[in-house]
């Protein structure tokens, strides 16, 4: 999906940014605005060699690689893919009403 | 101690935990019979009075639909009565209860489970505040580090998102609950809340033997929690084990009403579903848990056939996802003993109605899942009743539209309604046979609360009494525009018009005032003025009959706007008036919540 030079875009990254450095360490200060703004230098940076990617994950993904491992806390586990896949599902009075009347359509 | 060898949470006030499992009754077959008996005895004498009346007029086509359409929907009230009529039964003791205790005390650990959240654009203080309750007090009974809980956010706005995160980060900070406490948003959110479970599921579903899914608006008790878990580690055949949640934190007369009825009534109803339904019962998408193994494995939902205009893709999935659990050879309990499980109602008619409308899409999508292969005739029932439950509202207006046409031909009943004829006794007789299959339930269940010394937990027994008045004039008022509306979706469903997919509203808000009254309910009150001048100009005795649904259409507007208003709730509940057991003794999980929303 493309994501046009939306400056509402760019706001909201920059918000979500600071929402979280203020959540993480507890307060807003210069030292978390020095690095929103670096952040966007850098997704701006970013954006330039790939105008498609949405400015919030960029930003988002520029702050973690500014912040130190030990100091952002595991959003999620560790994944271990499994397959959910929908069993078949036979439906006998279906088939019989597109054979009689040609009009529901059965997969 | 609790069984983790850490303190019960005492200085909270916990209850000890109930130590038994479910297992399925011997004599479930007798129970089965019993209660389609009833319901075909029941049937059968209303149906019989209604043919008795029909007869003196001949077997004209519109007499024999009449009768086919008068059966189907008696079916329907008669099974609603047979349940709360068994439940009764059951409550009072005269049945044997459907559950056999067990003690499951041991030192084994607890196996670790997922509590997930699905959210979609919810209030995120007022989610996460729930959260924090149910984190602390799983703490505190020493049993936080054996749930994970995972919030799943659908949200679109990129605000909405980072406060989600900022709530996440706030929670994990101040509970020190890194590494249990997760959140993860989908960057496309394919298939609403069920996709959201799905996705959860193909992820971190193998990582844990149960889920316990709860909605935005959900709280369980610690103890709950717990427990939910020992009864799946004790019956390794139960599949879904489904909780009965009381409403709380009604605030307008209607939620108020709503929550008054689900305390007082809902308890003898999940009693009669648990008494014949047994390892069938139903999964009604939260405040349950879900043994993730044959969950995964069995229950992604299918694409249904046919060119549906109202999509393939279940929207009611719990329904779905029960009947194929049951399909897979598990079993789906209900646990009408539990305490300790809550959500929040919709504040007004209006936000009632919207539910309402997606449920009713949902539940009509089921029919081709009715009767494909391989379910169990109870899953197929389930199917049938929820699809019944709003096609009922179209098929009693087609009932009163053939009505309206008999009373123009030659022997108009409804003339000789109120006159001493023998026919107009045998329509009163029918028509008063009816009302009690209707209002017998919460009488019973208004007695049995008595009896048992209960109506303190409602505020007193005259209170409890004044409140169960006004609920039943409420409902009866409110019961033709749920009819209005309900057609109406039916109709709108086979036209094919879907449902957008819009954030449920929970709290009150600002009520619904009345220019938003008059907006929704507008057209009802229209149709009910032309209802009742054609029908006074036409048939003059019909339209005495129709009264009581035409009145429920005319004060539509002044009705919902009352019902909504929270400052009128709160009167009520200043006054004592739809008290209900969680305000009056709240459990501590209750009391947190209404501090911190406070």
């Amino acid at each position: 999906m493309s994501h046009p030079a939306n400056p509402s875009l760019w706001q909201a990254a920059q918000s979500r940014a600071e929402a979280y450095l203020g959540a993480l360490r507890g307060g807003f200060g210069t030292e978390e605005r020095q690095l929103t703004a670096s952040a966007l230098t850098s997704a701006r940076a970013q954006r330039r060699l790939n105008p498609e990617a949405n400015p919030i994950a960029l930003v988002m993904e520029a702050l973690c690689g500014l912040l130190p491992a030990s100091e952002t806390p595991m959003m999620t586990p560790p994944m271990q893919r499994s397959v959910m896949l929908p069993e078949p599902i036979e439906f006998p009075v279906h088939d019989w009403m597109r054979r009689c009347f040609g009009r529901v359509g059965v997969r | 101690m609790n069984s983790l060898g850490q303190p019960a949470g005492r200085a909270l006030g916990y209850p000890e935990i109930a130590p038994w499992t479910h297992t399925v009754a011997e004599d479930k077959q007798e129970r089965r019979w019993a209660f389609l008996l009833l319901i075909g005895i029941l049937t059968f004498v209303a149906t019989a009075f209604e043919a008795s009346l029909l007869e003196a007029e001949g077997w004209s086509l519109i007499n024999c639909a009449l009768l086919v359409l008068f059966t189907l929907l008696f079916t329907h009230v008669a099974i609603g009565f047979c349940q709360a009529f068994f439940g009764f039964l059951v409550s009072i003791g005269r049945a044997r209860s459907a559950e056999v205790f067990e003690p499951v005390w041991d030192d084994a650990a607890l196996a670790k489970s997922a509590i997930v959240v699905p959210i979609y654009h919810e209030e995120v203080a007022a989610v996460f505040a729930r959260l924090r309750i149910m984190h602390d007090a799983l703490y505190s009974l020493g049993a936080s580090e054996r749930f994970h809980f995972f919030v799943l956010s659908d949200s679109r706005d990129p605000l909405k998102a980072a406060a989600e995160e900022k709530a996440w980060l706030q929670l994990v900070a101040e509970t020190g609950s890194a590494g249990r406490v997760f959140y993860r948003r989908r960057k496309l959110a394919l298939n609403r809340k069920s996709g959201n479970i799905a996705d959860f599921c193909r992820r971190w579903g193998s990582q844990y033997p149960y889920m316990i899914c709860l909605d935005a608006d959900s709280l369980m008790s610690a103890e709950t929690l717990v427990t939910l878990v020992r009864r799946m580690e004790r019956n390794h055949r139960i599949g879904i084990l489904q909780t009965v949640p009381q409403a709380i934190n009604g605030l307008t007369i209607w939620s108020r009403l709503q929550q008054f009825s689900m305390a007082l009534y809902g308890p003898i109803f999940a009693a009669g579903a648990n008494f014949w339904q047994q390892e069938e019962s139903n999964f009604w998408g939260h405040n349950a848990i879900i043994r993730l193994a044959p969950f995964i494995q069995h229950c992604a939902l299918p694409e249904l056939p046919g060119r549906s205009a109202i999509g393939r893709r279940p929207m009611s999935h719990d329904f779905v996802e029960a009947a194929l659990m049951r399909r897979a050879g598990y079993e789906v309990h209900l646990a009408d003993d539990l305490g300790g499980s809550y959500e929040e109602t919709p504040p007004n008619v209006s936000e009632h109605l919207q539910r309402d409308r997606r449920w009713c899409q949902g539940n009509l999508q089921h029919w081709p899942l009715a009767l494909a292969r391989g379910f169990k005739s109870v899953t197929r029932f389930h199917f049938l009743h929820g699809i019944f439950s709003f096609l009922a509202a179209p098929l009693l207006v087609v009932v009163l539209v053939l009505g309206f046409v008999k009373n123009l031909g030659p022997m108009p009943l409804s003339d000789g309604v109120f006159a001493e004829t023998a026919r107009a006794e045998t329509a009163l007789v029918l028509f008063g046979f009816t009302m009690l299959l209707l209002l017998l339930p919460k009488v019973l269940a208004l007695g049995l609360a008595l009896r048992s010394g209960r109506a303190e937990e409602f505020g007193g027994a005259r209170r409890l009494l004044i409140s169960a008045l006004a609920e039943m004039i409420c409902s009866a008022l409110v019961a033709p525009v749920f009819l209005f509306f309900h057609a109406k979706f039916v109709l709108f469903s086979l036209l094919g018009k879907q449902v957008e997919w819009h954030a449920q509203q929970r709290g009150c808000g600002d009520g619904i005032d009345w220019r938003e009254a008059r907006r929704t309910f507008g057209l009802t009150t229209l149709l009910g003025v032309a209802v009742s001048a054609v029908t006074w100009w036409f048939t003059p005795g019909y339209f005495l009959w129709l009264l009581p649904i035409v009145l429920g259409w005319l004060v539509a507007i002044p009705l919902t706007a009352f019902l909504g208003d929270p400052g009128r709730g709160e009167a009520a509940r200043r006054s004592g008036f739809f008290l209900v057991p969680s305000e009056v003794q709240p459990a501590v999980e209750v009391r947190a919540l209404a501090g911190l929303s406070a």
